[in-house]
């Protein structure tokens, strides 16, 4: 067994959270926590440099999108790969994520777990 | 009696020694002294801040007290004030020139100081009583000057969130609760009902209260009247095991004229109270001559009785028998108040006989002539609204400014087979009206931009320009005032209800006026059963079974959320409405509600658009859906794949 993909998931719906985390656990080489509150997303995230950061983009508060252009502007969290979870994609949303400079990728909430696995597996390789 | 410290005495006297000494003596006495040394001082003192008492030297340089005097006196504003002179003059023709000026009293000097105090505080007791009964009387005045508007205000009032109250418990019972929820359910809408029947009673009764009750003289069938009075009260007899039944003397022309609408009201009021306290027995209304111009009514039960000294009371404002009357049986007590004064108007007078444990009767007078017509019998529709109507499908459009009660109309029509469309005001529903074609419209009256009597003619207008049919339009308001409903005729309503208006009521209506019965249908495939519109389907979703442990808390936190949901809505705040059905949505999907997450995506949508009746209705698609929902899961295997 190789070494585990360490996730954060920020999400402030924790019954997102609760089930992203069931279900990547459940795939046996991935460990996940997660922060509810975007608030506290970017020092978490600095402190624990995990190998890809999960975000939600809507969020009271600071939003995902905030969170990951604060993270691409951090020299210590800039090479994170960030994966940002939607409701839905609206036109505000795609452009604002154009601006990131992690070659962030999007995932609808719709989507199948099998895509968002694949997702992680894609950004955490490259 | 303590002086009040309030109290505010003004002493006009040009002698420094005078002010000097009732200063002392009225200040000792605890009043607030003020002075001034002429008349044209007083004036100026008492224009800045009036006093409460004046005492008034007569003999001053320049003007002299009895003028001072009859120029307060001439002053509206300050006539009221008691005014006593203090003199030296002490001459008989002095003392009537003082009161002649106006002076309220006269105190000669050298005065006695206990007198003088007994007097001032006399005339500061009847001051303060004159100014307190002005208070009342202007008071009363304005109260009775706004007592109409009250009425009709109040009426329009406590309707409008009362047919919401109703109409969502009318709403709530039909879906699926446990027995418990149906009792909880059973109860508020009665509350709700009670309340409304007291409201319609107390309003009934100021208006006759205040002279508003005009008498209409109509020709009508006086037997048909009986039997619909008695048909009304069918049900409630039959559940009290009570038999109805009616007696007209021969002589008694069946084509009568009095006020038909009063009559039938009296009549419901009494036989209804009968009912109410007989049961196993028998109620029967009969009507014999009392002169050539007076009928005489008896309505005689079998019923509870009514003690000898209670009986003289029942005719009293919310009187019953006594208050454990009340909690048995129900009612506001109004209504024989209301019969009472139903009679006087109409020339007659109402009293009773019983004899407590064998029945009562009661009797009513009131005038008639023989109709001038001859009025046909008139059978009224005794048949259930809706029972076993068919509906065919019909796109209605809802008129009113009440976001409440859009959604509650929205929410009747739910399950029907008929599509809606909401406008706001007039305006809107004119334009609407004449982009889509309607098949009927509930039409609101009180509203802003356009009102509901202009709307109607505009649509009419129109419809006759374009020689189109009219469309029925119903006109729906919390007035129940009769001119209301006169003028919604005139513009052109094809009929009107009062809210709050149930269900069944609505639904009959829409189909009486498309004449939907079951001769009626033609086209099959579009006939949907009343009774089967209220079977919801059980939702149902097949989940993945490894997240089986996360979904007692998931339905919880979504139920939560839905509710938050309807809580948005009633702030109409949008933006937020947008913002928690995404939130919902996404978590839906991902968890595997397909559907549930389709509905939040629905709502999201509605909320964008600012669609508020397409949002409740979604929002409470989730609420069912949640509370509903069987869940399944996959087969096992899909744990091992």
């Amino acid at each position: 067994m190789g070494k585990q993909t360490r996730i954060i998931i920020i999400d402030d719906d924790q019954d997102a959270c609760e089930l992203l985390k069931l279900q990547l656990e459940d795939t046996g080489r991935m460990s996940v926590s997660y922060h509810t509150s975007g608030k506290e997303a970017v020092n978490i995230i600095s402190q624990k440099i995990p190998d890809i950061a999960i975000l939600d983009i809507n969020m009271p508060g600071t939003n995902g999108v905030e969170i990951g252009s604060a993270l691409s502007a951090n020299s210590t969290t800039s090479t994170i790969p960030i994966l940002y979870l939607s409701g839905m994609l609206t036109p505000d949303e795609a452009e604002d994520m154009g601006k990131g400079e992690n070659n962030p990728s999007l995932i609808s909430k719709g989507s199948p777990i099998e895509e968002l696995i694949a997702a992680i597996d894609t950004l955490t390789t490259t | 009696m303590q002086p009040s410290v309030s109290h505010t005495i003004l002493v006009v006297d040009d002698q420094l020694a005078n002010l000097r000494l009732l200063t002392v003596i009225l200040g000792g006495a605890g009043y607030t002294v003020i002075t001034g040394s002429n008349s044209e001082e007083a004036l100026r003192l008492i224009n800045n801040q009036p006093p409460d008492i004046i005492l008034l030297d007569v003999m001053m340089p320049g003007m002299d007290g009895f003028s001072l005097c009859k120029r307060l006196k001439n002053d509206p504003r300050f006539s009221d004030i008691p005014l006593i002179f203090i003199t030296s003059l002490s001459q008989k023709e002095d003392i009537i020139a003082g009161f002649n000026a106006g002076g309220n009293d006269y105190i000669v000097k050298p005065f006695n100081q206990q007198e003088l105090l007994a007097r001032v505080r006399n005339h500061l007791h009847l001051y303060d009583m004159l100014k307190e009964n002005k208070r009342l009387i202007k008071l009363s005045e304005a109260a009775s000057h706004s007592k109409t508007e009250f009425l009709a205000t109040m009426s329009h009032e406590i309707r409008t969130p009362l047919n919401s109250i109703i109409g969502m418990a009318e709403v709530l019972a039909d879906t699926q609760l446990t027995p418990e929820q149906r009792d909880y359910v059973r109860i508020f809408r009665s509350a709700g009902e009670n309340l409304l029947e007291i409201i319609n009673d107390i309003l009934d009764l100021s208006k006759i209260e205040a002279g508003q009750t005009v008498l209409e003289a109509i020709d009508f069938h006086l037997p048909s009247l009986l039997n619909s009075v008695l048909s009304i009260l069918s049900i409630p007899a039959a559940e009290q095991n009570t038999h109805l039944s009616i007696d007209i003397h021969p002589d008694i022309p069946t084509g009568i004229s009095c006020d038909s609408t009063r009559l039938r009201q009296i009549l419901i009021n009494l036989v209804g109270n009968s009912v109410k306290f007989t049961e196993n027995g028998m109620v029967r209304i009969s009507v014999t001559p009392e002169s050539e111009n007076k009928l005489l009514f008896a309505i005689k039960d079998s019923g509870i009785g009514i003690p000898k000294e209670k009986q003289k009371l029942i005719f009293e404002s919310f009187t019953q028998a006594d208050s454990l009357t009340t909690r048995k049986y129900g009612g506001t007590g109004l209504g024989l108040t209301i019969c009472q004064r139903l009679t006087t108007i109409m020339g007659g007078k109402i009293w009773l006989k019983s004899t407590p444990g064998k029945g009562s009767t009661f009797f009513f007078t009131c005038n008639f002539r023989p109709a001038l017509s001859t009025p046909v019998p008139t059978t009224e529709k005794t048949v259930p609204p809706s029972s076993c109507a068919i509906l065919k499908a019909a796109h209605i459009l809802l008129v009113d400014d009440n976001e409440d009660n859009r959604n509650l109309l929205c929410l009747y029509l739910r399950n029907t087979p008929f599509t809606f469309a909401t406008a706001e005001n007039g305006k809107e529903a004119v334009r609407m009206f004449k982009h889509s074609s309607f098949d009927f419209v509930f039409m609101d009256i009180e509203m802003p931009i356009m009102d509901g009597y202009e709307a109607t003619r505009q649509i009419r207008r129109w419809e006759q320009e374009k020689k189109l049919k009219a469309t029925p339009i119903v006109a729906l308001t919390a007035h129940a005032f009769v001119r209301f409903r006169k003028k919604c005729m005139a513009a052109g309503c094809a009929g009107y209800l009062t809210k709050p208006v149930q269900r069944e009521t609505l639904i009959h209506s829409i189909a009486t006026h498309l004449q939907m019965d079951k001769n009626d249908s033609t086209d099959g495939n579009e006939d949907i059963p009343v009774q089967k519109r209220l079977s919801n389907k059980v939702p149902e979703v097949c989940l993945d079974p490894k997240i089986k442990t996360l979904l007692p808390r998931f339905l919880k936190n979504k139920r939560k959320e839905a509710e938050k949901l309807f809580k948005t809505l009633q702030s109409d705040d949008m933006d937020e409405l947008q913002s928690q059905s995404h939130t919902i949505k996404g978590t839906c999907w991902m968890h595997g509600f397909k559907e549930l997450g389709d509905m939040c995506l629905d709502l999201e949508r509605a909320a964008r658009d600012t669609d508020r009746s397409k949002a409740y209705q979604l929002a409470t698609q989730i609420t069912d859906y949640l509370n509903n929902v069987q869940i399944s899961y996959a087969e096992e295997k899909s744990i091992t794949e």
